[in-house]
């Protein structure tokens, strides 16, 4: 029984991570955005990667890390979902007041 | 008649053809010459004022020796070289640590909150190390507490001609970065070496970080490193269960790792931005000198 509880102490203490947010496979994502061009496919792929790593924030925050919100958007601006691209656009500004000028900037370019 | 007629223009020829080699040399005979002093006043004879311009003196061994420890001294003071030898041995054993506020004076002061992180500059010969620098560097920053703007939306731009790299952007203009994209600070990276040779297991980088200042154009952050990764632990680990994109394990991971590592130890004494708990009460916490070299070997040598 001291057995299980030490080890279920240890996992709490060591398992819990310290870092504000939690990426999932957000590396992998970006850099294949960078990579190169993407076929309509893959990019709807990428979009349903994205939803994952926006509606389930983890971390110590609890809330997607900054700048997600917007490749978000912009990826389901792309697959001709615009009134959910604003939504996330204006969460970014919601959760990021710093990001107004940003976002506004990218709405005009974008058209919404 | 004919014969005649033909001796005559023969002579013309002749002659003209002559007077066309005097007007020729005529032309070429210089009129003016312009010689030194020294080979004029051997033509006439003249003694040429002779001016001093060098003073000899004649030293012995031993002020030689006195002049040229002066001069070393003088050197190494120049160079920052100010310690002793018992000085450097000791801090090459227990390195000296220098306070983030000291190393970093103008970060506290300004305190910045978002951060553009530009399309790198690749001088380096692998395509994908500005993708690979600017990934983990959006993602190191945003951890250290900061706003970072969309990384996807980075590549966009570059790729549209919106923003160009690091390499066409000069520090004066973070100013009128700062106007347009409403963040603080503006993050130049150039990346000079991403390879690894085929006889070497080590991988090797070199990059240099300016963080400038959107207000005062100040550089808030200067960081030159070179990084050596030569361990059997992979630098990184792929994301197994992604469903996606899956990067190549020999081609890309290492070169991919590296960048996520040297990131990581680049930013490692970064000052913790306003979403951190810590922002601001990490002064007086250690911080790396300004150019470093890391090497992070843990191969055994049998």
């Amino acid at each position: 029984m001291k057995k299980i509880i030490l080890l279920s102490l240890s996992l709490i203490i060591f398992g819990c991570s310290n870092d504000l947010y939690k990426y999932h496979d957000y590396d992998n994502l970006v850099y294949a955005y960078g990579k190169g061009k993407l076929q309509d496919r893959e990019i709807k792929r990428l979009s349903r990667q994205y939803e994952k790593i926006v509606t389930q924030p983890k971390g110590k925050r609890k809330v997607p890390a900054p700048g997600v919100c917007i490749d978000y958007a912009y990826l389901l601006y792309i697959t001709d979902k615009k009134d959910k691209a604003l939504e996330m656009l204006n969460k970014e500004i919601i959760l990021y007041p710093e990001s107004e000028t940003y976002v506004n900037k990218l709405k005009q370019e974008l058209g919404l | 008649m004919k014969r005649l007629i033909f001796i005559l223009c023969l002579t013309v020829l002749f002659f003209s053809s002559c007077d066309v080699y005097n007007r020729i040399m005529k032309k070429e005979e210089p009129s003016e010459t312009e010689i030194s002093q020294d080979i004029l006043a051997e033509i006439t004879g003249e003694t040429k004022p002779q001016i001093q311009d060098t003073n000899i003196l004649t030293v012995s061994k031993k002020e030689l020796k006195k002049i040229k420890k002066e001069q070393d001294k003088r050197d190494k003071i120049a160079r920052g070289d100010t310690l002793n030898f018992a000085e450097k041995f000791w801090y090459a054993l227990f390195p000296k640590t220098i306070e983030r506020e000291k190393n970093f004076p103008l970060m506290y002061k300004e305190t910045p909150k978002s951060i553009l992180v530009l399309y790198p500059w690749n001088r380096s010969k692998r395509d994908d190390a500005s993708e690979i620098f600017l990934t983990n560097i959006t993602k190191a920053l945003s951890l250290r507490g900061y706003y970072i703007p969309s990384a996807i939306n980075s590549f966009n731009d570059y790729r549209t001609d919106t923003l160009f790299s690091s390499q066409y952007i000069p520090h004066s203009k973070a100013k009128e970065l700062g106007q347009k994209y409403g963040v603080d600070a503006v993050l130049y990276v150039t990346v000079y070496s991403l390879n690894k040779n085929w006889w070497s297991t080590s991988i090797t980088s070199s990059a240099e970080y300016h963080l400038i200042s959107t207000k005062t154009s100040d550089t808030l952050f200067f960081r030159k490193t070179e990084f050596i990764y030569d361990t059997p632990k992979p630098a990184y680990k792929p994301n197994k269960k992604s469903e996606i994109f899956n990067m190549d394990i020999d081609r890309e991971v290492p070169f991919f790792g590296l960048g996520y590592q040297m990131t990581n130890y680049v930013f490692i004494d970064f000052p913790f931005g306003p979403y951190h708990k810590k922002h601001l009460k990490d002064k007086e916490k250690f911080s790396h000198p300004r150019i470093i070299n890391y090497k992070i070997n843990m191969r055994l040598d049998y």
